[in-house]
């Protein structure tokens, strides 16, 4: 029996993998929901920076957002640590262009009505934070973790994040200022 | 700009200055999100408290907000 201390053990999306571990112990649904999304991973981890991803509608594999620079460019640092891939997950990690298979975001319902709603599934990679409490994620058997997406703003807006505050009000007008937290 | 430090390595992971939205949840299963970080080659970030706690109770506050049908007036 693993030890809930331990790091979980790498295995690989073989198809077989992803029968017997990922697949049988879920109901259909999850399962339908399981298989696109272990699809889409495969997809995701098989392609390369000469191929990239064109059927999917946003990420890539260019990593633009997230680098690796020099230790003595100056930055600032907001209560952030690194962590190896390894590393268990736990509230607060940052989970970058992570395969998610989410319904589109048409809002239009009655255009929906006679369609086929597995096709309304979209397969995506988007930036994401783990926000399940931690304690759950260490004792208990949690199946969904629950996570925000970050959206990347461009980098010419200034450093108190005014404009993005007005940008983010723009787009959510209904919902102003409760809506989001600025990292 | 927000970064950390790796001191076994001497660099540091950077991303953008970054807005969480709490409108788009996602709940993937736990099991497959252990096996994709596993499978990627690149470490992560993590947030640390007291910004971790600060996060989640902003998250909490908006989750557990009560709509009014009109708001309430100051009158005093």
């Amino acid at each position: 029996m693993q030890n809930s201390n331990s790091p979980p053990k790498a295995a690989p999306l073989t198809a077989m993998y992803c029968w017997k571990v990922l697949l049988r112990p879920l109901r259909i649904p999850h399962r339908e929901y399981l298989s696109r999304v272990v699809r889409f991973a495969s997809d995701y981890l098989s392609c390369s920076s000469s191929s990239p991803r064109a059927a999917y509608p946003s990420g890539n594999l260019s990593f633009g957002s997230l680098k690796v620079r020099p230790k003595s460019e100056p930055c600032r640092t907001l209560g952030m640590k690194k962590f190896p891939q390894r590393h268990r997950l736990v509230q607060g990690d940052l989970l970058h262009e992570c395969p998610v298979v989410r319904w589109s975001d048409d809002p239009q319902s009655e255009q929906q009505q006679g369609h086929d709603l597995q096709q309304l599934l979209v397969g995506e990679a988007v930036d994401c934070i783990v926000m399940s409490q931690a304690c759950d994620l260490e004792h208990t058997v949690t199946f969904g973790t629950l996570y925000c997406v970050r959206r990347i703003d461009s980098p010419s807006t200034n450093r108190f994040g005014n404009e993005r505050w007005n940008q983010a009000n723009r787009i959510r007008p209904r919902k102003t200022g409760l809506g989001f937290w600025m990292m | 700009m927000i970064s950390a430090n790796d001191p076994t390595d001497g660099h540091t992971l950077v991303a953008e200055t970054s807005l969480i939205d709490f409108h788009e949840i996602l709940s993937p299963p736990r099991i497959f999100l252990e096996t994709w970080t596993m499978h990627t080659a690149l470490p992560r970030l993590r947030l640390l408290p007291p910004y971790r706690e600060h996060l989640s109770q902003a998250f909490a506050r908006y989750f557990m907000r009560v709509g009014l049908p009109s708001n309430i007036k100051k009158v005093w």
